[in-house]
């Protein structure tokens, strides 16, 4: 049997934690995670030398007192989970930082692994450390690594394995404080230890600080004593002696020669922090990465949009006559499904965009330049950030507000965060947006729909901050990481992780949903309609029979008599008016097809609901079937353009479809209302899990009442004019 | 003199941090803390500042800038 080992890996933010993580395990983790920071922890598994290593990736903490929830991910983790082995990763070009953390972690008395990385990037800033003398002052083992060379990686596996299989526990030095703190702490160790409870120091210095968490696992014994004891200005003096603890030490090993060279990173962000050029900076920023995702994800998204429609005729000349499995595999699968995937272009470009502004450093930095205007409203640029992920996926986004250090600034940005229109709303927009407006028009209308979601959201913001979330500001503090060229590799797979979760949802939810959505189109089988339809198109059929066969003998004897005299005359039996009938017939079938799928349509248990509900949207420019869509847009965004892909199967391009049905006034009607409207069930469940049930319910219903009345009254005045 | 007023590429020794224990301490955590010496990377009198500390660059908000006592650093080679 394998040898387990647990580990978790933890270190300051920015540390290089994750490249170090994706280094040992080869990328090959469990939980796919969302672009944008880290905020939740990671799992891969490997083997190494007859060991089975599961490393757990935490999101960076600066120390064990939480102000976030990111950080109280890392501190649940490496206090309830009991990892093995702590391997706490230090950006060696700032060893005194990243020692506090690692003091704080020694008390925990879990076997520690210190990994110094970056030792080239400390080289070239002028630190020079003694790790030697760390490792022995602080008694713990040391691997010195390179992360992004995958320097040192193999040395860290085999250390971990060493300490696990040797038992060489090293679980380190602890900080001694002054008499006055130690004897406080002694005593609280001392009633402690009958309780059999382990971690006591640590437990006992929390205690001391007053720290709610492990309070509350107390009794009330223990809490009466602590009661008894001075703990005023306790965490102020701990704080400060574990400081000056920490700067003798880092004064015996680090030496640094004073360098005032300004970096490159500096030197950018001086412009792109400049007071007068951030601004266009970053607007110009998020204007290429709209213009990428779309200008360059429409060749991709043609060239599928063909393979589909060859599909779609290949498999519906196949069948020839009217079969249930045809319908289902093209009505159903091939026009649901396929009108989703063809926008995975611009989903993956979308992510890739994200990810580029994420691992360049650039995604800091428009926080930082979002922050004035984010001031005015009364959040801060941090808050920007979730609502820049927001714009890949909404539920990432719910997910990434973990970083905002107090409750009322996430609650406030998680409620606004279905108004940025993520890539699955961008992706109805890009289909409904060119079956109304011209190309010109249409950048307009987009870009006109993105700032109503924000101006939407300021308001909506400016309301809450004034009535429910009333109260001070919190100091805006935030890591600035050096800007880097980004890794490409990384970026793609790391946005091909993304794509996979949407693939993932198309091939199982999705397909699901389309094909209860075409039973429900398709059933019961309305007879009559059927009936109808072939009655009047064997009419149409005589008639047009009739109408031929004269033209077309005339016509033949007509050239066949040329073709007696002249040479190299063959028969082309075309004429304009046989070419007038055709068209009439293809006209008259064309209407009679589509007559028979509305008559269906309206029979089948999905009419029947959609004509249902048409009265309640009918002041809102829409008829049943755009209800339904926006119905089935409840499960996924997505699912909007699969739904009305199944209503106008028959024809040959949605699009086509769309425009002949609806007037630009409807079109841009359904786009507001699909940009506020309920967001999708994800992110639903995903507002629950990160707010509360209520806040979810809140949410849904105060959007789409938002929505319901915005659309109204665009819609009601729009008709005065149109 | 406070934060908030110090100039760009200047050194200052941090002297003390007059706000909440929660905000102090994470500052201290952060390598913000009494008598580490900073460089002040970007301010513009308005919005927030970027100060480094050793290698790593963290941006402050105005208001919390007022609040930390600072002192100008000659540093001697």
């Amino acid at each position: 049997m394998k040898k387990q080992i647990k580990v978790a890996l933890a270190g300051n933010p920015n540390c290089g934690k994750t490249t170090i993580f994706n280094k040992i395990t080869n990328s090959r983790h469990k939980v796919a995670n969302y672009p944008g920071v880290t905020v939740e922890k990671k799992e891969g598994v490997l083997s190494f030398q007859d060991c089975s290593i599961s490393i757990v990736d935490l999101p960076g903490i600066y120390d064990l007192n939480v102000l976030s929830e990111d950080e109280m991910v890392s501190r649940k983790f490496i206090l309830e989970e009991k990892p093995d082995i702590i391997v706490n990763i230090i950006d060696s070009s700032n060893v005194e930082r990243s020692l506090f953390l690692t003091t704080q972690l020694m008390e925990l008395e879990v076997p520690l692994l210190l990994v110094c990385n970056k030792i080239d990037l400390a080289k070239t800033q002028g630190v020079e450390t003694h790790f030697q003398k760390l490792s022995s002052f602080l008694e713990v083992a040391i691997v010195e690594t390179i992360g992004n060379k995958g320097k040192g990686i193999d040395e860290i596996l085999k250390a971990i394995v060493s300490i696990a299989v040797n038992g060489k526990v090293s679980k380190g030095v602890f900080v001694k404080f002054s008499e006055d703190i130690e004897k406080n702490i002694d005593i609280v160790k001392r009633h402690l230890e009958h309780k059999n409870l382990n971690q006591i120091r640590w437990k006992s210095i929390r205690l001391l600080e007053q720290d709610p968490l492990v309070i509350k696992e107390q009794d009330g014994q223990t809490l009466s004593l602590i009661d008894t004891l001075e703990k005023k200005l306790f965490t102020e003096n701990v704080t400060e002696e574990r400081q000056r603890f920490i700067s003798r030490l880092s004064k015996e090993v680090v030496k640094r020669s004073f360098d005032d060279r300004q970096t490159v990173s500096d030197k950018i962000d001086r412009v792109v922090t400049n007071k007068y050029l951030g601004m266009p900076i970053f607007l110009i920023v998020m204007f290429l990465m709209f213009q990428m995702t779309f200008s360059l994800g429409s060749y991709p998204t043609h060239f599928l949009q063909n393979i589909f429609n060859k599909l779609t005729f290949a498999i519906s000349s196949f069948w020839n006559t009217d079969s249930m499995l045809s319908s289902l595999l093209v009505d159903g699968i091939l026009s649901g499904v396929g009108s989703v995937i063809i926008f995975f272009p611009n989903i993956l470009l979308l992510f890739i965009a994200i990810s580029i502004l994420e691992e360049s450093g650039y995604m800091a930095r428009a926080a930082y330049v979002m922050d004035n205007v984010m001031h005015k409203i009364g959040l801060h640029g941090k808050s920007f950030i979730p609502m820049l992920i927001g714009f890949g996926c909404t539920v990432p986004a719910i997910m990434s507000s973990r970083i905002l250090d107090n409750k009322r600034d996430k609650l406030t940005t998680i409620l606004v965060l279905p108004l940025f229109p993520c890539s699955a709303k961008l992706a109805v927009f890009a289909l409904l947006i060119p079956a109304f407006f011209s190309p010109f028009w249409g950048g307009m209308v987009l870009f006109s729909l993105y700032l109503i979601g924000l101006l939407l959201a300021i308001v909506i913001i400016k309301v809450l901050r004034k009535t429910i979330f009333k109260g001070e500001n919190i100091p805006f503090i935030m890591e600035m990481p050096p800007f880097q060229v980004p890794s490409f590799k990384l970026i793609f797979l790391n946005a091909w992780d993304k794509l996979s979760i949407f693939v993932k949802k198309a091939a199982t939810f999705i397909l699901g949903v389309c094909i209860i959505l075409w039973f429900l189109s398709k059933f019961p089988v309305d007879h009559d309609a059927k009936k109808d339809y072939e009655e009047k198109f064997s009419v149409n059929q005589k008639e047009m029979q009739s109408q031929l066969a004269p033209i077309f003998l005339n016509e033949f004897k007509l050239q066949s008599d040329k073709q007696k005299y002249l040479k190299n005359f063959e028969l082309d039996l075309k004429n304009p008016e046989i070419k007038n009938l055709q068209k009439n017939f293809n006209e008259e079938v064309k209407k009679l097809k589509s007559e028979k799928s509305q008559k269906e349509l309206s029979y089948s248990y999905l009419g029947k609901i959609g004509k249902f509900i048409e009265p309640a949207f009918k002041p809102l420019g829409f008829d049943f079937r755009i209800d339904l869509a926006l119905l089935s847009s409840l499960a996924a965004k997505e699912l909007f353009i699969s739904q009305l892909g199944i209503l106008f199967a028959d024809n040959i391009s949605l699009q086509e479809s769309l425009k002949s049905n609806y007037s630009q006034l409807t079109g841009f009607s359904v786009l507001l209302f699909l940009l506020i409207s309920a967001p999708c069930i994800a992110t639903f469940a995903m507002a629950r899990k990160e707010a509360s049930l209520f806040f979810a319910v809140f949410q849904f219903f105060a959007l789409t009442f938002f929505a319901y009345l915005l659309t109204f009254t665009f819609f009601q005045i729009g008709r005065i004019f149109f | 003199m406070i934060l908030s007023q110090a100039k760009e590429e200047n050194f200052y020794k941090l002297i003390q941090i007059e706000d909440k224990k929660e905000i102090k301490m994470k500052l201290i955590a952060m390598g913000l803390s009494p008598g580490s010496i900073v460089t002040v990377v970007k301010n513009d009198f308005s919005g927030p500042l970027i100060i480094g500390i050793n290698s790593s660059r963290i941006s402050l908000g105005r208001s919390l800038a007022n609040k930390i006592e600072v002192s100008l650093y000659e540093k001697t080679n």
